[in-house]
């Protein structure tokens, strides 16, 4: 178990390190450069290291299907495939915020047309259910929200990389557990992507992931949370991503763009955060973070991990409490 | 770490039982109905609008409470105080 999926990581580090310089390279030579706005002289940062996580995990996923010939693995390079693609086209020019989560659906195809899942959820106090019809669009539908709700927490240097670290925790502990082999080893590919792209995404960010790279990642997670039944314990260790997403459809009345909200969650003055105390403004995870206090970059970034950590721990106690004694 | 950042953590538990509370009712109402073990066709339409009418409760709940939690909770003392503007 453990020697294929430390081959798979060591692969996948590699792959990913070996491609953020040519991410960045790649970004500088396109003209896909980001305004890192939260500095006290915000300066173009190269917005595509998000390849290099690609990149990191396609690569993972093919070592470890040469040594396992796994099926569940072909349908995932599929699921990355189109979340890859529907980033870049995002990173390049902007889709229309009512297209981008219907293009998401299809990221969710592949699994569907493979059949790597299981429709028997667990739902807490109610057991395992058997949701033979729904299910599959329950899948579309997850991809789409989970793949959203992680790229809506890309707001600052580190935080998705950081934050989508906590979430995985608790999904790889639980594949352990489980003994779901193929699982634990995307889990550990993913962590070890991510820990490499931090290399150069925590702050000061010298690049970002951009869209190519929060939509890729919440491709895994959602990858992960299906295929390894783990709907519930996801959705729980995804609660600061599905509040931020949630809070801000809900605050701008529907699927719209960011930049046409009224008024800035956040106010940023010298490289000093603080939120909005306007009402016009959308509430966001960072807004309640800076609720009346002054905070650097960084400061912010520390609370969302420690707060996603947080859902974490009780992302495992939902599965000790309420899951565990209902899966086979 | 602030007292600020602690009340986040209160509202995230808070918003953790609304989650396993919501999920496991509409479930126990609806999936009777799919299933098709609900009985008659008039209880298994009671279920499911049981069913939505928690889901769209939950949802404004939800918003509000994290509304409430962000203007009275978290900002409610430095609004008074007129302090919260935050310009650095």
């Amino acid at each position: 178990m453990f020697q294929t999926a430390f081959v798979a990581a060591a692969a996948a580090a590699a792959s990913a390190f070996v491609m953020l310089p040519v991410s960045m390279w790649l970004s500088r030579r396109s003209g896909a450069m980001g305004l890192d706005v939260h500095k006290p002289n915000p300066y173009p940062v190269p917005k595509l290291g998000g390849l290099a996580i690609v990149a990191g995990l396609a690569a993972g996923a093919v070592v470890y299907w040469a040594f396992t010939s796994s099926d569940i693995l072909v349908p995932f390079i599929g699921s990355l495939a189109v979340a890859a693609l529907i980033g870049l086209w995002e990173d390049f020019r902007e889709i229309n915020p009512v297209l981008k989560p219907v293009l998401l659906v299809v990221a969710g195809v592949p699994v569907v047309v493979a059949g790597v899942y299981s429709p028997n959820p667990v739902i807490p106090f109610v057991g395992s259910t058997r949701l033979t019809i729904l299910y599959p669009l329950l899948v579309l539908l997850g991809f789409s929200i989970v793949c959203n709700a992680v790229n809506s927490l890309d707001v600052l240097n580190g935080s998705m990389a950081a934050t989508s670290l906590t979430a995985i925790l608790p999904l790889t502990i639980i594949a352990y557990l489980e003994g779901k082999t193929e699982i634990f080893s995307l889990c550990i590919v993913t962590a070890v992507v991510l820990l490499v792209f931090l290399s150069k995404n925590i702050y000061p960010a010298k690049t970002f992931a951009g869209n190519v790279g929060s939509l890729s990642v919440g491709v895994v997670i959602a990858y992960v949370a299906i295929v390894g039944r783990m709907e519930v314990a996801a959705i729980v260790a995804l609660l600061p991503h599905i509040m931020n997403e949630f809070h801000i459809i809900y605050s701008l009345g529907g699927l719209r763009s960011g930049k046409k909200a009224p008024t800035r969650p956040t106010i940023i003055n010298s490289g000093i955060i603080t939120a909005n105390v306007e009402r016009k403004a959308p509430v966001t995870v960072v807004r309640l973070l800076t609720a009346g206090e002054k905070l650097t970059e960084p400061a912010v970034v520390w609370r969302l991990f420690l707060l996603c950590l947080y859902s974490a721990i009780l992302s495992l106690l939902t599965y000790f409490l309420f899951i565990r004694r209902w899966l086979p | 770490m602030s007292s600020g950042f602690l009340k986040v953590l209160i509202l995230m538990t808070v918003v953790w039982l609304l989650f396993l509370a919501a999920s496991s009712s509409i479930a126990y109402f609806v999936l009777a109905v799919l299933d098709g073990s609900a009985g008659s066709v008039a209880v298994s339409v009671a279920r499911t609008v049981v069913g939505v009418v928690v889901f769209l409760v939950w949802i404004v709940g939800w918003h509000r409470l994290t509304v409430f939690w962000l203007y009275r909770v978290l900002l409610g003392e430095k609004v008074n105080e007129g302090s919260a503007g935050g310009d650095g």
